[in-house]
């Protein structure tokens, strides 16, 4: 038994050692990274806008992070407990300090939520309206108190929904017109240097950062207006760094063909494609039909030819982004594959024949009109023929939340946790309401499984709630999941040490050059 | 009922309809469009059987260059045959360049008849109206208008119609201007003939030749604008048109040439096709230009 251990032991450092050698972190170098807009200020605490959030992810920290899985972990906070009742979270900070020499303190975090983040930010204001009180009861401890159980707090807490900022340099000023915001002063691994608006904005390695020392000296970020300079930009070296979110798809299979160039294709922020079906359509009502729909539908083909290749098919009524909500017993890939032959026998079973139906979406979005192109040509395989129908944003909301369509293509983003965004998907709603289950599906099992799963902090307890409603949803079908949208990004061959967080543009700190 | 008849039109019918095609036939070019406008007719009659598949067939053969074997001008990014695109396409182009213009002539004449033929408050009424819609950008209308109330066939044929009117209303209003003090018209008011018959049992037939040449030119521009709308994402959402190939391929202008190259050359041999038959027509019917009339 120890002798079959020791050998897998040197197996193991076998294997392990080339890769170490290879990967040893070495300090130095500048990184430029490409935004594809000026950010408007530098202040992350007062803009969710994707160029400040950039910037704000090396320049400040927050109580916790998001590793690439998305599981949450300490950053200021270095723990914390949760009561019983899941109502009060209590966190220990850090020896931390501001780039300006300040020590980050429990009343800059309550300050920074209460006064600067409560009013104006977008996403931490759903975490906010959930608080009863924020309180620092000493300089290490900050303790929120909720209203009710609400799981996805953790995940809004991380620097692109609640970094800290210096409370002696806001307190008593307009948290929106604070000059601090143009020069800002975080607790971040890297230091602000300068901005040229319009062109870049510079920062460098903060040595007295409270963790692990950034191994880059600078990190540049380059305004790149232009779609096409911005890949350009990476294959002349101009640049080091481009995420998905500023890079013209078209240009990825060029840049993956160039050695210089390390193309990165995966999950980070879930984002949802899927398909309501009216679920009070007389037809549509009977779950055989709705199943017979999901096996005619190609998803692989769909993925391929109508999102150019950045996605995955959906595994789930919540895809695969957070592993705690995702079952391999009702995987949809493998319960539901693409089988004309097996849809047609559902819907003689169910009894329909000559079904046409109306096909609602947002005429702005090029990939729900190819998708619907290939959904069109798939359900006339199976005796159903679509009158596909683009409409203009507005009136698509208007008609698919007042339940007037039979099918649409819809997509939601869960950042952080399937409960912020993808539970409305499935709940119980009335018709009227915007943004939540258009489908008239209600189920109050699903329904109490669910609304359990959002107040329970321990992520093994959701994931038994989740397999629960995923096995009811999966039979009842009442969204068809399409696929999962990848993200991607290009960087130079030689920049390592990326993708160590869930969002990209978190972790640059750990980003260094090898040769 | 012998009412004298003007010495154009009399000609026109003396020549008949071999006459009309003895003076057609002598510009090349309209013998061209012509042949254009034939085959794209037969085209859109037999796109079922000319079509190698369906045109909604898609494919995970998705952007195979032209000579592709069964895809003679190859796929588009949804594995969908081009070819067959193209043919079914006629078909929509057609019935709309058709029915606008049908659509178009029908109200042109209303209006311009009324117009030309009463004069006084109801002329200058009917003018400022055609005026209003001479003077609006007809894309931009067209464009909000479909937005609005959907692309579909119907509302297409009807917006175009509705914007495309003003030419022929302005001529026919001409037309009848000189012709309400013709003889012929006289002579059938002294025999106590009602308003509406002197206008069209009288005096249309006269002016028709002229309003069929601006007709055809019509046909050209309602193909036109339709292929426009597609072009913008505007064309009916369940047919496959040339603008709506147009307006997928301009992401992949770079990549697959073959699926914007067919789709315009058709649109552009259409639209010159029925140009070059209204100007052989408009030609042959104006006697000033016609030879030993």
């Amino acid at each position: 038994m120890s002798r079959l251990l020791i050998v897998l032991a040197c197996l193991a450092a076998f294997v392990a050692a080339p890769a170490l050698a290879q990967s040893t972190p070495t300090p130095g170098g500048t990184a430029i990274v490409v935004l594809g807009s000026d950010p408007e200020h530098l202040n992350a605490g007062i803009s969710t806008g994707y160029p400040i959030g950039a910037v704000g992810a090396s320049l400040y920290s927050a109580l916790v992070y998001q590793d690439a899985d998305g599981v949450v972990h300490g950053e200021l906070a270095e723990g914390w407990t949760v009561s019983d009742d899941n109502l009060v979270y209590t966190f220990t900070l850090r020896d931390a300090t501001f780039h300006d020499g300040a020590p980050v303190t429990a009343a800059d975090v309550v300050y920074t939520m209460e006064s600067i983040l409560g009013p104006n930010h977008g996403r931490f204001q759903r975490a906010f309206n959930e608080m009863a009180s924020l309180e620092a009861p000493d300089a290490r401890t900050v303790v929120i108190t909720l209203n009710r159980p609400y799981a996805p707090l953790l995940g809004l807490l991380t620097v692109f929904d609640a970094p800290i900022l210096p409370k002696h340099l806001y307190e008593g000023s307009d948290p929106l017109a604070n000059p601090v915001n143009d020069a800002p002063v975080g607790s971040g691994p890297f230091r602000f240097v300068e901005w040229v608006r319009g062109e870049r904005v510079v920062l460098e390695r903060f040595a007295g950062y409270f963790l692990e020392p950034a191994l880059l000296d600078r990190l540049i970020y380059r305004v790149v207006p232009q779609d096409v300079a911005r890949s350009t930009a990476i294959e002349v070296g101009e640049a080091d760094l481009v995420w998905g979110f500023y890079m013209p798809t078209s240009d990825l299979p060029r840049l993956e063909a160039n050695p210089d160039v390390a193309v990165w294709k995966g999950l980070t922020i879930p984002s949802l494609y899927f398909m309501f079906v009216n679920n009070d359509h007389p037809q549509l009502g009977d779950a055989r039909v709705r199943q017979a729909i999901m096996h005619a539908i190609d998803r692989e083909q769909i993925v391929e030819q109508a999102q150019g290749g950045l996605g995955e098919v959906a595994g789930g009524p919540f895809g695969a982004g957070f592993r705690y909500a995702y079952s391999e017993a009702t995987d949809y890939r493998t319960l539901y594959p693409h089988d004309p032959e097996r849809a047609r026998e559902l819907l003689a079973e169910a009894g329909v024949a000559d079904l046409t139906l109306r096909f609602v979406y947002d005429s702005a979005r090029g990939a729900f009109a190819a998708a619907a192109e290939i959904m069109r040509d798939n359900l006339r395989q199976v005796g159903i023929t679509l009158d596909v129908q683009p409409v203009e944003r507005s009136v698509m909301v208007e008609r698919v939340y007042g339940r007037d369509y039979d099918l649409t293509l819809q997509s939601f983003t869960s950042s952080g946790d399937p409960a912020i965004g993808y539970h409305r998907i499935y709940l119980t709603a009335a018709p009227g309401s915007n943004f939540v289950n258009a489908t008239g599906y209600a189920n109050t099992e699903v329904d109490r499984l669910l609304t359990e799963a959002a107040g329970l902090a321990d992520q093994d307890a959701r994931a038994a709630l989740y397999a629960e409603a995923m096995a009811i949803l999966a039979a009842d079908l009442p969204t068809l999941p399409i696929f999962d949208e990848l993200s991607t990004q290009a960087s130079t061959a030689n920049l390592n040490g990326l993708l160590q967080r869930l969002d990209q543009r978190d972790g640059l700190e750990f980003a260094w050059f090898g040769n | 009922m012998a009412v004298p008849v003007p010495a154009a039109a009399r000609a026109a019918a003396v020549g008949g309809l071999a006459g009309f095609w003895r003076q057609f036939r002598r510009h090349r070019t309209g013998v061209f469009g012509l042949a254009v406008v034939v085959v794209l007719v037969l085209v859109a009659v037999f796109a079922p059987w000319l079509a190698p598949t369906d045109p909604f067939t898609t494919s995970r053969a998705a952007l195979q260059p032209p000579g592709t074997p069964g895809h003679l001008l190859g796929t588009d990014h949804l594995g969908r045959d081009v070819l067959s695109g193209v043919i079914w396409g006629a078909r929509v182009s057609l019935i709309v360049g058709l029915a606008a213009a049908f659509t178009a002539t029908v109200i042109g004449i209303l209006v311009g008849a009324v117009a030309g033929y009463f004069g006084g408050w109801a002329d200058e009424l009917l003018m400022r109206v055609t005026e209003l819609f001479q003077i609006i950008p007809r894309f931009v209308l067209a464009l909000i208008v479909v937005a609005f109330f959907g692309s579909g066939l119907v509302n297409l044929i009807l917006v175009i119609g509705i914007l495309s009117w003003p030419q022929t209303a302005r001529l026919v209003r001409s037309q009848f201007l000189r012709h309400r003090t013709l003889p012929y018209v006289d002579g059938a008011r002294v025999v106590g003939m009602r308003a509406w018959r002197i206008i069209f049992v009288e005096i249309l037939p006269n002016v028709l030749a002229p309003v069929i040449v601006v007709a055809s030119l019509d046909i050209a521009q309602a193909i036109l604008l339709e292929a426009s709308l597609g072009f913008f994402g505007l064309g009916d959402p369940n047919l496959r048109s040339w603008g709506g190939m147009l307006n997928t391929a301009q992401q992949y202008v770079r990549i697959a040439w073959w699926m914007s190259i067919f789709p315009g050359l058709a649109i552009s041999l259409a639209v010159l096709g029925f140009n070059l038959v209204g100007d052989g027509l408009n030609e042959a019917t104006d006697p000033r230009l016609r030879e030993g009339a």
